[in-house]
């Protein structure tokens, strides 16, 4: 079980939100959302630890963190002030390990198994590198130590903000076994929702199942269930992950040739991709449709536009347009996805097209 | 009632050649791949639709029994193209087979009864103005490049915006059209009054339609034309030609030309700058095909960068007394531009790295070019 490997998942709190606050004191010790405008379809992409108070969380529709908090200040997002912080803490990660994959913005997976400091501790090591960071940027982080990517990443949760969690090899088996289904990365609503209808609530449940009865009811995530549920997760770190395509899909609850339903769902996984790809500062070329009919069949359809783009309003008119191009409306759903492709660093110093300055008359 | 007749193998082959763009799509209607036949007293009349433009040709010819069939469009066309002799007999036998027969050749083909063809949209036979069509020519060579594909986001760009304006000194014709990156405007003075000419406030004629407006001008010398609330009929004594119209907004391009600085001017030679895009063009990588402009009095360098070919470098003599700039831009856009334009030397007015250039030509009357840079 014991891999022998070191990971920290080191999570910074509230990032965009933090820097915000940082940069300009008005804002500071008030709810501050990073996001589209309340009165436009964006939604929160971060949002400061005293806007979390109202309830307010990030994918959440500006206009309803806008009624649960009015007074929140809301500040449109500047990437490239937050690309620059993350280089700097990415730069600082560099120090102590070359091995760290950056899963965002604002986040990554060092492997400190060998560190350039020789540090045996993963624990100590972890609390130097919150330091570091907190004197060179003066934002906080929240680190999760364990053996394995699956377990570190959950466990930087458990004491965020400005808080570091480790679960020593010995207490993973313990910790996975208490973990509430819904938490495990990789669980979706759905997924979660019949994981207990067949009377799996937490991990000691999931792991009173066979490999194979897992595979018949997961296909095949469900060898990813069995091996997670053992506390066994082999992905390496890796530097050099480069993502290809960001997707979001849902397994409706009920098949469904609901248009207007649909599109409304289409519309919210069009925003959760968006907002991942906005994290990475991603622009794409190519918008991916997936739908699969109550019989299974699944059908994709692709769209590719010579310019590369950005908006969350031409995303959902792709895709829109691919969704009516696509549906009989005679088929039931039982599952639709979305998803970008040929994604490009906005800020790989690549040339870009400027568009005329139209205006719609 | 089972036809009979003969027509002439060059007419009906010249005729089925207008009609292969329209019928050959790939759609979803098997019908559409097929060609109408309606033989009547004087000959046959032929009748193509994608349901976005509509096609009738007369074919004249000596017949025996009249009739009506569709009958797959591309294969009558390679049959008609490869046929030795003058001319062609067709006639229907029973079950809806077509026996065609030219010189010592005999071909059987399944015909389908018509029932199932699309109608041919209704037009007024009033209200047709006639033009010369090297007018439309004109127009449609010097905007169609720069029309959107279909995978643009903004609907409208994908057609051309037809205009007519009443100027002091006469009437003028317009085609604007733009893929949100460059924009192309063209205007012709006509001799005919275009009060006539029924436009509704935006009136925007689909690619596919611009298209085949072209091909029908190239065949003909004049063209009767006139604009319904959903569609464009173009006519000559024997085609009839029907185009369906999108609805919808253009974008507001004037705004765009008056807010072009014309004080910073670049004064190049046309053929050997195309000349010198297109060479530049081999070292340039796909998508964007970008090339860097440096601008200095008197002159300009073009460089390209491929990272799997090499490098290009190019330079050319301009007139030009402004201080010096760098630039970048897609270079296919000013070859397309450069293409269709004939002054000896093209004007391009630039400000700023950011701003759009504009293009235009003493011997170019009535044409304007747009084109956006790059930037890094």
């Amino acid at each position: 079980m014991d891999s022998g490997r070191k990971i920290i998942h080191i999570d910074m709190d509230a990032f965009y939100a933090s820097i915000e606050q940082r940069d300009n004191p008005r804002l500071r010790a008030k709810p501050v959302i990073v996001g589209g405008h309340p009165a436009s379809r964006g939604v929160v992409a971060a949002c400061s630890y005293e806007a979390r108070a109202y309830g307010i969380h990030s994918a959440m529709a500006c206009a309803q963190a806008y009624r649960l908090c009015p007074r929140a200040e809301f500040i449109k997002p500047r990437m490239a002030r937050y690309k620059e912080v993350s280089e700097r803490i990415m730069a600082i990660f560099a120090n102590y390990t070359d091995l760290v994959e950056p899963l965002s913005l604002d986040e990554a997976y060092l492997d400190i198994t060998e560190n350039k400091l020789e540090q045996q501790s993963a624990t100590l090591l972890a609390t130097t590198i919150c330091n570091h960071i907190v004197t060179e940027t003066g934002l906080t982080a929240s680190a999760g130590v364990s053996c394995n990517k699956f377990v570190a990443k959950i466990a930087s949760g458990l004491k965020k903000p400005n808080g570091i969690s480790v679960i020593e090899p010995t207490r993973v088996d313990q910790f996975i076994a208490g973990l509430p289904i819904h938490t495990f990365h990789g669980v979706g609503a759905v997924t979660a929702a019949k994981m207990k209808s067949l009377g799996i609530h937490n991990g000691h449940d999931l792991r009173g199942w066979s490999r194979e009865k897992l595979i018949t009811h997961f296909g095949k995530q469900g060898d990813f269930y069995y091996n997670i549920a053992r506390g066994i997760d082999t992905r390496p770190v890796n530097p050099e992950r480069i993502r290809k395509s960001i997707g979001a899909e849902r397994t409706l609850a009920q098949d469904t040739t609901d248009t207007g339903f649909l599109m409304l769902l289409l519309e919210q996984l069009a925003q959760r991709v968006h907002a991942t790809a906005h994290r990475f500062d991603f622009t794409f070329q190519t918008v991916t449709l997936k739908l699969r009919y109550h019989d299974f069949t699944t059908i994709t359809r692709s769209s590719t536009t010579p310019h590369a783009m950005t908006s969350i309003e031409e995303l959902i008119e792709v895709a829109s347009r691919l969704f009516k191009q696509a549906t009989a409306k005679t088929r039931k759903i039982r599952l639709i996805g979305v998803s970008i492709g040929k994604l490009q660093a906005r800020s790989s110093r690549k040339p870009r097209q400027l568009s005329l300055p139209f205006q719609l008359r | 009632m089972a036809f009979n007749c003969f027509v002439n193998k060059n007419e009906l082959s010249n005729k089925l050649g207008e009609l292969q763009n329209i019928t050959n799509k790939r759609g979803t209607l098997a019908a559409l791949n097929n060609v109408l036949l309606e033989v009547e007293d004087q000959g046959i009349v032929m009748t193509g639709t994608d349901l976005e433009v509509g096609l009738k040709l007369i074919v004249s010819g000596q017949v025996n029994e009249t009739g009506t069939i569709t009958i797959p469009s591309k294969k009558l066309f390679e049959i008609v193209r490869e046929s030795a002799g003058e001319s062609i007999h067709l006639e229907e036998k029973e079950n809806h087979w077509i026996t065609i027969t030219a010189g010592k050749s005999t071909y059987n083909v399944a015909g389908i009864p018509s029932e199932e063809y699309p109608r041919f949209p209704d037009y007024d036979e009033d209200g047709f103005i006639s033009f010369e069509s090297h007018i439309f020519l004109d127009l449609v060579d010097k905007v169609i490049f720069s029309i959107a594909g279909e995978h643009e986001n903004i609907y409208s760009l994908t057609s051309v915006l037809f205009e007519k304006e009443k100027k002091e000194n006469g009437s003028y014709l317009r085609m604007i059209s733009s893929d949100g990156h460059r924009l192309s405007i063209m205007e012709k003075d006509v001799a005919t009054d275009v009060d006539g000419l029924n436009l509704s406030e935006v009136t925007l004629i689909p690619k596919k339609g611009v298209q085949e407006l072209r091909k029908f001008c190239e065949n003909r010398d004049t063209i009767e034309l006139a604009f319904e609330d959903k569609q464009l009929v173009v006519r000559d004594g024997e085609a009839v030609m029907v185009i369906r119209l999108r609805q919808g907004q253009f974008p507001h391009y004037q705004s765009i030309l008056d807010s072009i600085a014309t004080d910073n001017k670049l004064s190049i030679p046309r053929i050997p700058f195309l000349e010198s895009l297109k060479r530049t063009d081999i070292f340039t990588e796909d998508v964007f095909h970008t090339i860097q402009l440096s601008i200095e009095a008197g002159s300009m360098v073009i460089t390209s960068q491929h990272a799997d070919i090499g490098s290009a470098k190019d330079e050319l003599s301009i007139e030009y007394e402004g201080e010096s700039m760098q630039l970048m831009f897609n270079c296919r856009y000013f070859i397309d531009a450069l293409q269709v334009m004939e002054s000896e030397v093209v004007k391009a007015y630039i400000d700023t790295q950011n701003s759009p250039c504009l293009l235009q030509g003493d011997d170019d009357p009535g044409f304007t070019s747009v084109i956006m840079p790059m930037q890094l």
